[in-house]
């Protein structure tokens, strides 16, 4: 019979997809009963705690100075602050969908902000890095499907994204005898169980080491004298690994910007000889999708000031904990992201110092210590949304739970239009 | 309700070749007549076209996107701040997606189709051409190296095309796509296995038990036997290979007595001998166009200046990646296609970048049915969409168009007939065929491209001008869905703009042959596949296709 | 008296002044540079808001007050002669075209990103990127001097394409990453990886150095090009010594990763 619908087949009764980190696991089965949660099928520690989170009980909607209030005075206390403030920052929004992502980027320009997706964990120098020398990606289907030979270089998915390695076919039982995982990394780890081959490497030699890598990969000599602290034989062999495959891959965690320019450099010369290419990987739910939003909008992927009425972006300048660590922002707007537990002592300390308004479903020491805290209803568990996967495949949150709650986005959008309602 | 009154109006598809006579437009539409009371502009000595419609760009998705953060370098120097109407943005070749519906709409161009998305994709696409103002935007989705398809297509053997056709119908309607996409059919696939690629359509994609030619065959019977609005849209194998011009004819007979358009045809038209100095051999395809009916092509023209390689043909890319030294985008997508990315410059002085220049203008001059060859650049791969004007230019203006083929690398021009002073200038009449009533018509967009009764409210003035760059730069007016959007190159409002998306019926029952090819090829569940999300898909309007036959 | 512009108090957030230049300022009545723009985060306001102006403006220009958070000073500057007496922010020397610039404290992150000529010097020490390139340009310095007489951070001179840029003290990590051409003269030490990516051009080291395993050692010789260098730094100031100036050094080329066109030379000890 004809139809002009997708079923995309029989969906289980209720199905959730899991932002708890940058997996998306779209295979997530909940059970529902009195309106909570009651079973989570396919989940791991991760999610558990990321469903968890949202469903515990929820502060008021909206407080300010720890008061409730009903959401518009909160709204305004808000769009006062933001009216006043002279380079507000708007920050976190790995951990939102893009939805309240476009909202979070619309508030960060009518008020003239600084925005930066990029949490305290450098996510930003990969991105930089790769606007020097660009890069070469895959998704997950492909690195399940192609990939021979798979490093996990300073990377410990077992434990930043427990079901990768499975939902990728590379765990001990799930990998096939002819395919390799390799890990480099200062010590064993999670991931280093599970490989074929565990390379000891001290962080500061990472730049060396991925410098020699191109070296034995290219055919350049290297001075032995000077190659000493590296363990040559090792890296010899992985270059031979990837040289001789048709098809590799190497998973990152996030790095400093010239470590990331010389893993960048090494995968581009590898994929003169075989096909290999590297994802980041991402611990925040959507932080490719916070990316992503602020490169449709703005061209730019982090650090934006629209404190001038147009986009400009430099990393380090206007790098959300560079900006406070600096004490050079008079106000905040953190969006689903625990900045006082987080960021580093100095960019907390200053954090204090100013007016914030958080926008969060969960119970938070930021929420707690804000000048206006809304509590919303969270995407994924009580409102549909999107998320862009680490590998940037965009997934739909499901909303197995209803809510009468405004989310993050919702909120945001009503600051704004406050902010409008008084510019006229 | 609004009257344009007096102009000099180009409305090629109802036959109407620069009348002076009134346009009236109310309720978004174009109407036969309206109270003498009813607001109007006055177009005494004004040009009046149908809206622009460019049937082949590059404006959104994951590589437009991977594109912008390319490139800060490109939008540090060319800024648009927030207005009380209007978001700030970056340009450059890739502008961000607010800047990209303002100065496509300042150019006159009320309607653009994304040329190349990635169905996997399809929410990112939706959600940056929401974020696209003004203009109407649909997108083609991309098929031509679809692990799933392959499947279906090898078990339907040489004829049967059934399953292929409900397949293609529910990726349609799973992703809210236009209409059907092949890009170097085979050859991506073959990127994937060891950076290789396919080089005639003959040529097995390992292991899987088909060829580019058993591809293009049943994709384009398939998009036939649905009746689908706009043709299969192809990019050949072999872009920008030396001798591709056999490929590209093999590719044509290959799909004789079925409609097809193929993409950016000017890469596709090179003679000569792989890895040697390519020449043209637009003529020969030129006429062979001119020969079958079924058959249309965009352009592609290069313009001199920086540009903007991207494409689903990663392996062109990695080649462009060789030879420019410069940065370099791939990113392969699962079971569906590829994403190549580099940054690029056309150069007058350099052969290949001349010759390539020459062939579209060959392309242009000689073929013989603006109906069938119509302008694009491939935006931003031959250059931004802002070149336009000058392109017109150039095919209007035979002086400029001496002069300027004076000033770029003779041996190029000398392989070409362009040495022998093509004497044809185009028409305005001509000129709105190829930039609003053709590609309209090969979209099969019965509301747009002209200003008969019915017809979209989408209208654009220019004044008088004799240099046409100019003129063609800064339309007088322009009005989309009734509203006057554009005065003198300043806007005046920015709406939304419509999503286009076909209305394919398919049979329910493919979702169980595809059930285990999704298990099999993806890593996200099927049931999550389909985009079903409100705020992604409207507003939308529904083009129907016609299965019965009776859209052919 | 020199025109001087003296800033009251440190702004709460950073103050962006590009055009604040001798050669911009030159000829203009008081009134109209106190109504010059400058950017207080997201207002836009006149100069005359955070500054006092005094003096008059023929041959140099003072800047005065805490600048460490006003950034863009002497940004596009094509002539004459800026002081900036104390710490300035980041951007110092943007895009310097010509004339000198002198800051007697220290200068911020990004100072004279994509720098063309002129003369900058910093009195204390730099901050990151210095004589860097803008994001995504692969091209950084094409020309002129910059001289520190402090210490210099990370990534100094990166994608250098042409001019100097001396330290008299400490040099951070990856100086010269992606040079072209050019000369980094490090007088009190460099950091890990220098001449990362280097194609061309000359890093100048006065003591141990580790190197990456990808350069090779050439020679070890007394350079004559290089003294005359080091004698026009000395001239300009910097501490040299005989030594430094007579001495061998030890020449490594590379990067090869790249053309190995480039040269590393290291003092070597004794006389």
């Amino acid at each position: 019979m004809l139809s002009g619908v997708c079923s995309g087949a029989r969906m289980p009764e209720r199905a959730a997809t899991c932002a708890g980190c940058g997996c998306g696991c779209d295979d997530i089965e909940v059970a529902v009963a009195a309106g909570a949660l009651e079973r989570l099928v396919h989940t791991c520690t991760i999610g558990d705690e990321w469903f968890a989170e949202r469903t515990a009980e929820a502060p008021a909607p909206a407080r300010v100075d720890g008061r409730e209030v009903d959401f518009a005075e909160a709204a305004e206390v808000s769009a006062a602050i933001l009216g006043e403030a002279r380079l507000p920052l708007v920050c976190g929004l790995g951990q939102t969908d893009c939805e309240s992502q476009r909202a979070a980027v619309a508030l960060a320009e009518a008020v003239g902000a600084v925005i930066d997706p990029a949490g305290p964990m450098q996510d930003g120098a990969v991105g930089a890095a790769s606007q020097a020398i660009g890069l070469n990606t895959a998704t997950f289907g492909e690195l399940r499907d192609r990939a021979e030979v798979v490093v996990a270089w300073r990377a410990d998915p077992a434990a930043s994204n427990p079901r990768l390695l499975p939902r990728l076919r590379l765990d001990r039982a799930g990998r096939a005898a002819e395919r390799t995982l390799v890990v480099v990394d200062t010590q064993r780890t999670a991931t280093a169980d599970e490989a074929d081959e565990f390379v000891e490497l001290p962080p500061e030699l990472d730049f060396e080491a991925l410098w020699a890598m191109r070296a034995l990969v290219g055919n350049v000599p290297l001075d032995s004298n000077l190659a000493a602290r590296l363990p040559l034989d090792a890296l010899e062999r992985l270059a031979g690994r990837l040289r001789a495959c048709s098809y590799g891959a190497l998973l990152h965690g996030p790095s400093g910007y010239v470590n990331a320019l010389a893993l960048l450099t090494l995968v581009r010369d590898l994929a003169r000889i075989a096909h290999i290419v590297a994802l980041p990987l991402r611990p925040e739910g959507n932080a490719r999708g916070a990316e992503d939003v602020l490169a449709w909008q703005t061209g730019y992927p982090a650090a934006v000031s629209f404190a001038r009425g147009h986009p400009r972006a430099r990393p380090g300048e206007f790098s959300a904990v560079g900006l406070l660590e600096r004490g050079e922002t008079d106000a905040a707007v953190i969006v689903g992201f625990d900045a006082l537990r987080h960021f580093p002592p100095r960019a907390r300390d200053n954090l204090r110092r100013i007016p914030t308004i958080v926008v969060d479903p969960r119970a938070t020491e930021t929420a707690a210590a804000a000048r206006v805290a809304f509590a919303t209803a969270a995407a994924g568990l009580r409102r549909e949304g999107t998320v862009h996967r680490m590998d940037g495949v965009p997934l739909t949150l499901r909303a197995p739970l209803a809510s009468e709650r405004a989310g993050d986005g919702q909120v945001l959008a009503a600051i704004k239009a406050r902010i409008a309602e008084e510019e006229t | 309700m609004l009257r344009i009154a007096q102009g000099r109006v180009y409305d090629p598809a109802n036959g109407i070749d620069g009348e002076v006579r009134d346009v009236c437009l109310d309720g978004g539409t174009v109407v036969e007549e309206l109270p003498s009371h009813a607001p109007r502009i006055d177009a005494r000595g004004m040009v009046v076209m149908p809206g622009g419609v460019d049937i082949h760009s590059h404006i959104a998705g994951p590589a437009v996107n991977a594109a912008r953060k390319l490139t800060p370098e490109e939008h540090r120097t060319d800024v648009l701040d927030r207005t009380e109407i209007t978001r700030s943005g970056t340009g450059g070749t890739v502008p961000s997606t607010f800047a990209t519906g303002y100065r496509y709409a300042l150019l006159g161009y009320t309607t653009v189709v994304d040329a190349a998305t990635p169905p996997l994709a399809a929410r990112h696409t939706l959600a940056e051409l929401r974020d696209t103002p003004i203009v109407d935007k649909a997108f083609l989705v991309l098929m031509g190296n679809n692990l799933s398809l392959f499947d279906l297509i090898r078990e339907a053997g040489p004829d049967a095309t059934g399953p292929v056709t409900e397949a293609v119908a529910w990726w349609l309607e799973a992703t809210g796509g236009y209409g059907v996409k092949l890009v170097n059919p085979g050859g991506v696939e073959m990127w994937k296995h060891g950076n290789r690629n396919v080089t005639s359509l003959d040529d097995e994609v390992e292991g899987l038990g088909v060829t580019p030619r058993r591809v293009l065959e049943a994709i384009a019977g398939s998009v036939d036997e649905l009746g689908l609005p706009h043709p299969v849209h192809v990019h050949c194998n072999n872009l920008g290979v030396a001798g591709n011009w056999r490929t590209t004819l093999d590719t044509l007979d290959t799909l004789q007595g079925r409609r097809a358009h193929l993409a950016h045809l000017q890469y596709h038209a090179y003679g000569g001998t792989p890895g040697k100095r390519p020449r043209s051999r637009a003529p020969e395809l030129a006429e062979h166009l001119d020969a079958h009916p079924e058959h249309s092509a965009d352009v592609g023209q290069v313009m001199f200046g920086p540009a903007m390689t991207m494409t689903a043909d990663a392996p062109v890319s990695a080649l462009l990646r060789e030879i420019t030294g410069a940065k370099w985008v791939n990113a392969d997508l699962e079971a569906e296609t590829g994403c190549g990315i580099v940054p690029f410059a056309y150069r007058e002085r350099n052969y290949v970048h001349a010759l390539q220049w020459a062939i579209g203008l060959e392309l242009f001059l000689l073929s013989r049915d603006p109906w069938r060859v119509v302008l694009s650049t491939d935006h931003p791969n031959g250059g931004s969409f802002l070149s336009y004007p000058r392109l017109i230019r150039l095919l209007m203006d035979r002086e400029f168009r001496n002069e300027q083929i004076g000033r770029v690398n003779q041996k190029a021009i000398g392989r070409t007939v362009l040495r022998d002073d093509l004497e044809r200038e185009y028409t305005l009449g001509e000129i709105t065929i190829i930039t609003r009533a053709g590609p309209a018509r090969l979209l099969g967009l019965a509301d747009k491209g002209h200003l008969g009764v019915g017809a979209d409210a989408d209208v654009t003035v220019y004044r008088e001008h004799g240099d046409r760059e100019e003129m063609f730069a800064t339309p007088r007016y322009v009005i989309k869905g009734g509203r006057v959007i554009v005065e003198d190159g300043e806007l005046r409002e920015a709406p939304a703009g419509d999503l286009l998306r076909v209305a394919a019926d398919h049979d329910e029952s493919i979702e169980r042959t595809l059930q285990p090819l999704f298990e099999e090829h993806y890593s996200v569940q099927m049931a999550n596949y389909p985009v079903r999300e409100p705020w992604l898909l409207e507003p939308a309007r529904r083009i129907p296709a016609r299965r019965d036959g009776s859209g052919r | 008296m020199a025109l001087t512009l003296t800033l009251r108090e440190p702004p709460t957030v950073p103050l962006e002044t590009e055009g604040l230049t001798p050669d911009r300022l030159a000829g203009l009545r008081r009134g109209e540079i106190e109504a010059l723009t400058v950017w207080h985060g997201n207002r836009r306001e006149q100069l005359a808001d955070f500054f006092t102006v005094s003096g008059d403006g023929e041959e140099d220009l003072r800047v005065e007050g805490d600048l460490r958070r006003v950034k863009f000073l002497g940004a596009g500057m094509t002539a004459g002669r800026l002081i900036v007496a104390g710490d300035a922010g980041m951007h110092t020397g943007a895009d310097l075209h010509g004339g000198e610039l002198v800051v007697e404290g220290d200068a911020g992150d990004f100072a004279g990103t994509g720098m063309r000529g002129g003369r900058l010097v910093v009195r204390g020490s730099a901050g990151h990127q210095l004589g860097g390139a803008q994001p995504g340009e692969r091209t950084g310095m094409r020309g002129g001097e910059i001289l520190v007489h402090g210490d210099a951070g990370d990534q100094i001179g990166a994608g250098l394409r042409r001019g100097l840029i001396a330290v008299a003290g400490r040099v951070g990590a990856a100086a010269g990453l992606r040079m072209l051409a050019g000369t980094i003269v490090a007088l009190g030490g460099l950091g890990a990886q220098p001449g990362a990516a280097m194609r061309r051009g000359t890093i100048v080291a006065m003591s141990k150095v580790i190197l990456l395993p990808t350069f090779a050692f050439a020679c070890s010789y007394r350079p004559s090009f290089l003294r005359l260098y080091l004698r026009h730094l000395r001239a300009l100031g910097l501490p040299l010594t005989e030594g430094q100036i007579e001495g061998r050094y030890a020449r490594w080329c590379g990067d090869g990763l790249e053309l190995r066109r480039g040269e590393i030379l290291i003092l070597e000890a004794g006389p």
